[in-house]
């Protein structure tokens, strides 16, 4: 992308940007990407370096798009591993998403597309995933209302009070402030300590952009204000899993909850979610887990509503929990249609080294009952 | 207007600053005066006494408004290079590029690890790399060093690293003295910046077998008359092969510039992205050199082999010597390496020992004519003991003298 290539709107928003700098106003710009889980990467600029060069990109090892949740790197997926010699990703900046970080005082922040050395964008790349789904499903600009749903696992905090989670949701009701959508409502559930952000109606990749700042944002808050916050979906057996929600547009076609079931990998990347998640879809909501890839989950949804299946079509085997939706993603007509095959190979081998990680794992549940049985 | 203090700062042995701080307006009296042992910086067996000549660049100190900064070499009474002036040892390695009718551009990416002060562990223990939140509670100390380009150290942008409490600081390029100028001074200053806000920010090779080690990859290319001659439609040119082939031959001999320490060499292994072997590629980071034709501007070749605490005037020096040998012969590196650089032992080794290092660096004569008979010769005998001490099983720790 060229200097000459910044839109108008953008030519805005990066003015202001060198008038909060002359004025002292603003310092560093962030650079994010999201990896393969949702979750931003990138890198702080001195926020009159980012004015010189707007466009520039920022290169970056490209295991970051497939590493684990943990950033452990492996040799079962195809786009990066040792053979590949774990080249560069190139973050292109988007200069539409140039705007302030509300809750980071002096920040800015503008979202990325990871291109490759000649600047195309990669078939990995989440952002880029979402934009060629809306694009083909003919959604690019239709509406979506997303409602992010995080949990406060500690009891203790609920009351209202300086660091309690009812001053963190009020926090992160402004921390989209300056951007589109912003946050239109925030609950704070006390029975289940869950703060709900009701994010306004914007287009897909808006949305999703908006969401996975809206995660960082309350990861940074929660540990400025000493208040634990979670996207993790479940954290015990009887609450039920915080979530992401999709409310499609109504003059759309409406999700298709068996094509649904066939993507919940992307709707539900992890294991935990899976227990006693219930039905993805319920009339024009898409139900995603809390912890999902926002783009990647998105892009499921928006697939879900053009990929219905046929009367009479046999779909996979539709088996219970994760191992059933590793199953049903690997088989889906649905998935292999709709997303690029580097994307699912990679999803899957991510998805299996999650569930043998899971199996070899000694739970305390496992602990638990040994004593108990002693 | 002149600042009320002015601190003379000259690199030791290992390229960490030693400082004098004298009152601008006595600094003329004061260089007359000042004289410095080069023993003392850690050279062994050059000890006669040397005199302080500073850039007429003043440079603002971040933590102080009243304060300048003066980087200095290091000559003798008759105002020659001191054979113990790192810096020195970089002018020539540059007035050889010069001679050749190059101009050297350069930068070093830096990795840091933030510590607890009291603990000494790292800040924080998962890895995040590149996360945009794992760095933010520390962000007072990363957004100082941010700052510092304010202060003619070029930081251009800075993210958390894979390994616990790391992150990477990017500097940018410029005129190689420049470049390494800029790197000596972002290790100190980001030093102060982490005491001051609580932290200690180690350059050390590496803290521990469990975490990761902390490189300086050195960027390089040359130019004539504003043109990237490592440029050529499009890929490296013959020059640039020429100097990549240099680099490549002469990396096993020159590997204590970049890892002088025994513990430098606990990052030399498989998987590690520390190269143990000579190898180059496009983009690969098994490999030891990458060749990054991105552009006509921006088209380099990056070398990572050498540890964050190694004195950058040296290990420019020695990189710049060893890639115009290339040019002066023409040579022409082997085939580059595709995939898994660690899983291929048909590539020569690089030293994964100081014990196996030095031998070949004191037969060196490319190290010798880079440093300079003393400067080699004292350099040899300090790192002498240290392998004695690696070889009788002395654990591998941070630099002595340096202790970043």
């Amino acid at each position: 992308m060229s200097e000459a290539s910044v839109r108008p709107a953008s030519q805005a928003a990066l003015e202001a940007l060198e008038q909060a700098v002359a004025k002292g106003a603003a310092h560093t710009v962030r650079v994010c990407f999201p990896d393969h889980y949702g979750v931003l990467r990138g890198r702080r600029l001195p926020a009159e370096v980012f004015c010189e060069r707007p466009t520039a990109e920022q290169a970056f090892c490209d295991g970051a798009l497939v590493w684990d949740i943990r950033c452990d790197i492996f040799e079962e997926v195809d786009f990066s591993n040792y053979r590949t010699g774990y080249p560069d990703l190139y973050a292109h900046p988007d200069p539409e998403t140039l705007a302030p970080l509300a809750w980071a005082d002096g920040e800015w922040g503008v979202m990325a597309d990871s291109c490759d050395a000649h600047g195309e964008p990669l078939d990995v790349d989440p952002r880029t995933t979402l934009r060629v789904t809306a694009e083909r499903a003919d959604a690019l600009e239709r509406p979506v209302s997303a409602t992010l749903e995080l949990r406060v696992p500690d009891p203790a905090v609920g009351a209202w009070a300086p660091g309690s989670a009812p001053e963190l949701a009020q926090r992160l009701q402004s921390a989209l402030t300056g951007r589109e959508p912003g946050v239109a409502a925030v609950e704070w559930d006390r029975p289940a300590r869950v703060v709900r952000l009701h994010l306004e109606p914007a287009a897909p990749l808006a949305t999703a952009d908006a969401l996975a700042l809206l995660r960082s944002a309350a990861r940074e808050l929660s540990r400025a204000l000493g208040v634990r916050l979670t996207a993790m979906p479940r954290l015990d057996a009887d609450a039920a899993p915080t979530r992401m929600l999709f409310e499609l547009d109504a003059d759309g076609p409406p999700p298709d909850a068996a094509a649904a079931q066939e993507l919940s990998l992307f709707l539900a990347p992890l294991p935990v979610a899976h227990s006693d998640f219930g039905e993805h879809v319920r009339e024009r909501t898409v139900a995603a887990a809390s912890d999902a890839n926002p783009y990647l989950a998105l892009a499921a949804a928006l697939a879900a509503t053009q990929g219905r299946r046929a009367a009479g079509a046999e779909g996979p085997e539709s088996a219970p929990g994760y191992a059933g939706a590793i199953v049903r993603f690997a088989q889906s007509p649905l998935a292999a249609d709709w997303f690029a095959p580097r994307l699912r190979h990679d999803a899957l081998e991510l998805a299996l080294r999650e569930q043998r990680l899971r199996e070899s794992a000694v739970t305390e549940w496992d602990i638990e009952r040994y004593w108990e049985c002693g | 207007m002149m600042a009320e203090f002015c601190d003379l700062a000259w690199p030791d042995a290992v390229g960490r600053l030693r400082t004098a701080s004298v009152r601008s307006a006595d600094l003329g009296e004061a260089l007359k005066r000042l004289r410095v042992n080069p023993a003392d910086l850690g050279w062994e067996g050059i000890d006669e006494p040397v005199r302080l000549e500073p850039d007429e660049v003043a440079r603002r100190s971040p933590f102080d408004p009243q304060r300048e900064v003066r980087l200095c070499r290091l000559v003798d009474e008759r105002g020659e290079a001191s054979p113990a002036c790192s810096r020195s040892i970089l002018d020539r390695a540059l007035a050889a590029a010069r001679a050749s009718g190059f101009e050297v551009v350069a930068a070093a990416e830096l990795e840091l690890t933030l510590l607890e002060a009291d603990s000494g562990r790292p800040v924080y223990d998962v890895i995040e790399n590149y996360g945009i939140v794992a760095g933010a509670p520390y962000e007072g100390v990363m957004r100082t060093v941010r700052s510092l380009r304010e202060f003619g150290v070029p930081v251009i942008g800075s993210n958390p690293e894979y390994g616990a409490g790391q992150f990477e600081i990017n500097l940018a390029h410029g005129p190689a003295l420049e470049a390494a100028d800029a790197a000596v001074l972002l290790r100190t200053w980001a030093g102060a910046a982490a005491a001051r806000a609580g932290y200690r920010a180690s350059f050390a090779a590496k803290l521990a077998p469990e975490l990761s080690g902390s490189g300086m990859h050195v960027h390089q290319s040359l130019w004539r008359d504003g043109a990237n001659l490592f440029w050529a439609d499009g890929e490296l040119s013959s020059t640039g092969r020429s100097y990549l082939a240099g680099l490549l031959e002469r990396m096993p001999e020159l590997t204590p510039l970049g890892s002088p320490t025994a513990l430098a060499y606990t990052r030399r292994s498989d998987g590690s992205f520390c190269p143990v072997n000579v190898s180059w590629s496009g983009d690969n980071r098994t490999v030891a050199v990458r060749v990054l034709a991105e552009g006509e501007g921006a088209t380099r070749i990056e070398q990572r082999d050498a540890a964050a605490d190694a004195n950058p005037y040296l290990v420019f020096a020695g990189q710049i010597r060893a890639g115009l040998d290339g040019i002066a012969r023409d040579a022409e590196p082997p085939p580059p390496t595709d995939g898994n650089a660690y899983h291929q032992p048909q590539l020569p080794p690089l030293p994964r020992t100081l014990a196996e290092a030095l031998p070949l660096f004191a037969a060196s004569e490319l190290a010798r004519e880079t440093l300079g008979e003393r400067a080699h010769a004292s350099l040899c005998s300090t790192l002498a003991p240290r392998v004695e001490e690696s070889l009788a099983g002395a654990p591998a720790g941070p630099d002595p003298d340096g202790a970043w």
